[in-house]
């Protein structure tokens, strides 16, 4: 037995150092492998016990703002030694850098991916306008450009020739803004390469039949009116994306598209969706969206409807928003008569008092209604509610008030009113 | 009712301690460890953690013992993960508020046991402690050197202007 006991001692202590050998980079003693010249740093320096691998980690989660790299390799030669040659920190290049910078960040960032974030620069540098200098360097760069985040004035001259001329085979992450204000959003080209997975698009309109569009996570349209894209576009997008799962769309001028009238759309099932948040739609466009749309794994709704019309289609994006409704354990209902807004929202996890450190799923919905008679909508809420839904409702009119608490004593749910007018 | 399993596990100093299967088995090293040998009444042995650090690292795990495990497959150049990162619950921050030493040895005891939530606990305290500080602030913070010649740190000034400069 003494045999078999040190013989599984010693396959143990084997096996833990095999553990310990196999994994040298993230291993405790990789620190004291780490190449370093003497003198660097100071020997009391803790941080400097940690192996290169978790330093990168901290830093990166150190970074605020691209500006920061810059701050953090001043600290030291062993710091600066690291940071500059984890191409990592330096694949943001940024209208809003120093472009003296610029080649700097190209170059440190070796093959690595680039993300290129530009901004309007209103007030020009040197008398100069950077944006063009940067394009200029990076379109020799554009297979390594997976990420584009871009707000532009509509006039620049170098914005839709940038999409034309540069070949953005490997982008994934595309968001565009115009600014200001333009009537008619602006096309641009994104050519063929491997499928977005995000698009974040306001006064900007793509060519909608892109098989591009096949691998969309995220899909986000604000501004957009003229003739794209069409609700049978839409759909299409829709269909085409399965492993969508956020979907924003504000202020579409579906009605103006072509064939909106003439088009019957059939029902899509998107059984990736769990965000959508629509804003500002015309009556007849939010209530197509929504017969259009089947989400069965939504666990968050922002509806925002446009004045005037929402009592008619209030049940309807009730009825959508129900499974978040139900599935909420606390819920706030704001009724202002005096802007005539029904809002709905579940409140947030870290908002209320549950033991600390409790985790679980939290299914939320933020709904907005403008209405001039909001009981009816409320009658609707309180029909989806369950017996363990609390309810917080906030109103500033006293006859809302009354009637809420006679509905409480119908409701299994707990009903806290509060009537801002009689607090006053 | 049967008691739970427990496996005993010896510090690098000899100390022996005495927990439950789940509890030690938030380290992925042990856990693999557990099923590679299979269980034994033979402590395991963590030569790489003293008996101090390791009480500690033994305390985040009984009290996170019923947690989900991490996601193996999240990306960590994710905005909105990196964005998450920086936050750290209640109780891990009480946790965690203890010296530098025993800081980094915590970071380093976690990064052997593959424990990767107290892990990013540690590795976002020390970002934390990080952001928004001067260079000097950092230095002065962790009692790090300045180990540049007056050549070299006015090069990185000249970049850090061009940097900043718009």
């Amino acid at each position: 037995m003494d045999i078999l006991y040190q013989f599984k001692t010693k396959l143990l202590e084997t096996i833990n150092a095999l553990y310990w050998r196999e994994r040298p980079s993230t291993q405790w003693d990789s620190r004291r492998e780490t190449p370093r010249s003497a003198g660097h740093v100071a020997p009391s320096a803790f941080i400097h016990n940690l192996p290169r691998e978790l330093l990168i980690e901290i830093f990166l989660s150190a970074l605020e703002n691209p500006l920061d790299v810059h701050r953090l390799s001043s600290v030291c030669k062993y710091w600066r030694g690291t940071i500059l040659n984890c191409p990592y920190y330096w694949q943001v290049i940024d209208s809003r850098q120093g472009k003296r910078c610029w080649p700097q960040i190209l170059r440190r960032g070796k093959n690595g991916p680039l993300i290129a974030q530009i901004r309007v620069c209103k007030v020009p540098w040197y008398g100069t306008d950077p944006i063009p200098h940067l394009i200029q360097l990076i379109t020799p760069e554009s297979r390594r450009i997976h990420a584009i985040d871009w707000t532009v004035e509509p006039s620049t001259p170098y914005f839709q020739p940038f999409f034309e001329n540069v070949s953005l085979l490997h982008l994934t992450k595309l968001t565009v803004s115009v600014w200001p204000w333009v009537p008619v959003p602006v096309p641009i080209h994104i050519g063929d390469g491997v499928p977005l997975r995000q698009l974040d698009l306001d006064r900007v309109t793509i060519p909608w039949d892109t098989p591009r569009l096949g691998g969309l996570e995220t899909l986000s349209l604000s501004n957009l009116n003229g003739d794209s894209p069409t609700l049978p576009q839409l759909r299409h997008i829709l269909l085409s994306a399965p492993l969508l799962r956020h979907l924003s769309i504000s202020n579409w001028r579906a009605e103006s598209t072509p064939g909106f009238w003439a088009t019957q759309v059939s029902s899509i099932t998107l059984p990736s969706l769990t965000v959508l948040e629509v804003r500002s739609l015309s009556a007849i466009v939010h209530s197509r969206l929504l017969s259009m749309l089947d989400v069965p794994s939504l666990t968050k709704v922002l509806w925002n409807c446009a004045d005037g019309w929402a009592l008619a289609l209030g049940p309807l994006l009730l009825r959508r928003s129900a499974q978040c409704v139900k599935a909420s354990p606390e819920i706030v209902i704001n009724w202002y008569k005096k802007n005539h807004t029904l809002h709905i929202r579940s409140k947030m996890r870290d908002e209320w008092s549950k033991p600390q450190d409790t985790i679980e799923s939290c299914k939320s919905v933020d709904l907005s209604i403008q209405t001039s008679n909001g009981f009816r909508l409320i009658k609707q809420v309180g029909r989806l509610l369950s017996n363990t839904s609390s309810i917080l409702f906030e109103t500033d009119s006293k006859r809302a008030a009354k009637r809420v608490r006679r509905l409480a004593l119908r409701s299994n749910a707990l009903i806290e009113v509060q009537d801002f007018i009689s607090l006053c | 009712m049967s008691a739970a399993p427990q496996v005993t596990l010896e510090s690098s100093d000899g100390e022996k301690f005495k927990v439950d299967k789940e509890v030690a088995e938030r380290s992925v090293l042990i856990k693999n460890m557990i099923e590679d040998v299979g269980e034994s009444d033979n402590p395991i042995p963590l030569p790489n953690v003293n008996a101090s650090v390791l009480k500690k690292v033994l305390e985040y795990c009984e009290h996170h013992r019923g947690d989900p495990l991490p996601a193996a497959d999240a990306d960590p150049s994710n905005d909105d993960n990196r964005k998450r990162a920086t936050e750290i619950s209640d109780w891990d921050q009480k946790f965690i508020q203890v010296d530098q030493e025993m800081l980094f040895e915590i970071i380093l005891a976690a990064n052997y046991m593959d424990i990767k939530p107290l892990l990013d606990v540690g590795c976002k305290t020390v970002a934390n402690m990080i952001k928004g500080k001067t260079p000097e602030e950092i230095r002065k913070l962790f009692n790090i050197v300045n180990d540049f010649t007056p050549e070299e740190e006015a090069q990185i000034k000249k970049e850090n202007e061009w940097a900043e400069d718009r």
